[in-house]
């Protein structure tokens, strides 16, 4: 039987992504974020950088 | 372990695409490795797409984003989730050689579409377009990259290393807003593209410019990130009109030298025709000036890492020479 309940620890401070996202935690003071924490935050890294908004919708575009 | 050096470079975008994919190996081994007795149908179904990478094998953008939603789910402690997160990953295909451009909403973009929806929720900027809406775009897309390979070489091969996926798509309906173009951290390779906004050749060599550099940052950004600044603290952009944090201050400021660059280098090529170089001139200014404003909000307000600061003393030094 699949053990449901078990949590997986993952050492986020070495994964594609989330060690930088642990790093700015660090430099925000925030070093000992939990795992649980430096998910959320990764959620936002790098969040659609390059969205060039701006442009209001003419006629003519 | 990359150079920093503000001219592109063909050779660094590889070792980039390189080093993402084994990144991407480790953490899926680790992910893997962590499950093994309490989920096991993690570790089985992650193992053929570990195989595939051991292989030097590329995949598609969408198993980025896949990964971010499986870590998520496992960290949420969300089983089942994490589950079909890992089997989705499974089926994740392999990345082609040749630029893939599809239609968001289309039938053959459901994969990536879904993946999408994932990570940036249903009701994100990014709305489905209709091929008959711009039916001809792809063929413009081409025109822009073969007008890059004719003009800018090096940008060409450093783009069409890091690009591989294309999603073409429009604001929803009803907004105040519409973008230009977009890229994301967490999906390797892509680039999305408004065809509204980019009716030449060469207005589409630019926002590849733009957005490349913008991936180029990304697959540089691999331990630390390019600002300290915290992302609460909002700054006047000079390529948005909504306040933004440092980092996309720093953005915005080096894909507008990148662009700069792009427009002087195809404006002296000998590509253009006479027209299209007074406006590569006249976009270069452009490009100049939005730097200007940038870096001195980047100098006054911002807290680069050491990496983030090397980047962009590059950037600087190249637009002081000119």
């Amino acid at each position: 039987m699949q053990d449901t309940t078990t949590k997986i620890n993952l050492d986020l401070g070495k994964m594609l992504g989330y060690r930088v996202v642990a790093k700015q935690a660090e430099f925000e003071g925030n070093a000992d974020l939990s795992s649980a924490d430096l998910g959320v935050l990764g959620a936002k890294v790098g969040d659609k950088i390059g969205l060039k908004p701006g442009r209001k919708p003419t006629a003519a575009s | 372990m990359f150079s920093y050096a503000f001219a592109p470079n063909a050779q660094r975008a590889r070792d980039l695409d390189r080093v993402r994919h084994s990144d991407l190996t480790h953490s899926l081994k680790h992910i893997t490795d962590s499950c093994h007795s309490a989920l096991p149908a993690v570790t089985a179904a992650l193992a053929p797409v570990l195989e595939r990478l051991g292989n030097n094998g590329r995949l598609a953008t969408e198993a980025f984003g896949e990964y971010y939603t499986l870590t998520e789910a496992l960290l949420a402690g969300d089983h089942a989730a994490a589950i079909q997160s890992a089997q989705r990953l499974s089926r994740a295909e392999a990345r082609s050689d040749d630029l893939i451009i599809r239609y968001r909403g289309a039938a053959d973009n459901v994969t990536l579409d879904h993946a999408l929806d994932r990570r940036l929720g249903e009701d994100s900027e990014f709305a489905p377009l209709p091929q008959e809406e711009a039916p001809d775009f792809p063929e413009l897309l081409h025109a822009g990259f073969d007008l890059l390979r004719d003009g800018f070489e090096e940008l060409y091969h450093e783009t069409r290393t890091i690009v591989h996926q294309v999603v073409l798509a429009q604001a929803p309906e009803g907004s105040k807003l519409e973008f230009d173009g977009a890229s994301h951290f967490q999906f390797w390779g892509l680039l999305f593209l408004n065809p509204r906004h980019h009716k030449t050749r060469l207005a589409v060599a630019e926002v590849l410019a733009h957005e490349a550099g913008h991936s180029l940052l990304f697959g540089l950004m691999r331990d630390e990130p390019l600002v300290k600044n915290p992302e609460s603290e909002r700054y006047s952009s000079p390529l948005r009109i909504d306040p933004r944090p440092m980092e996309g201050i720093y953005h915005a400021t080096f894909v507008s030298a990148r662009m700069a660059l792009a427009m002087e280098t195809l404006a002296n090529s000998g590509a253009l025709t006479a027209a299209e170089r007074a406006e590569a001139q006249q976009a270069a200014e452009k490009d100049r000036e939005n730097f200007a404003k940038g870096i001195s909000t980047v100098h006054e307000h911002g807290d680069m890492t050491d990496s983030g600061k090397q980047i962009m003393d590059n950037a600087e030094a190249w637009i002081n020479q000119g």
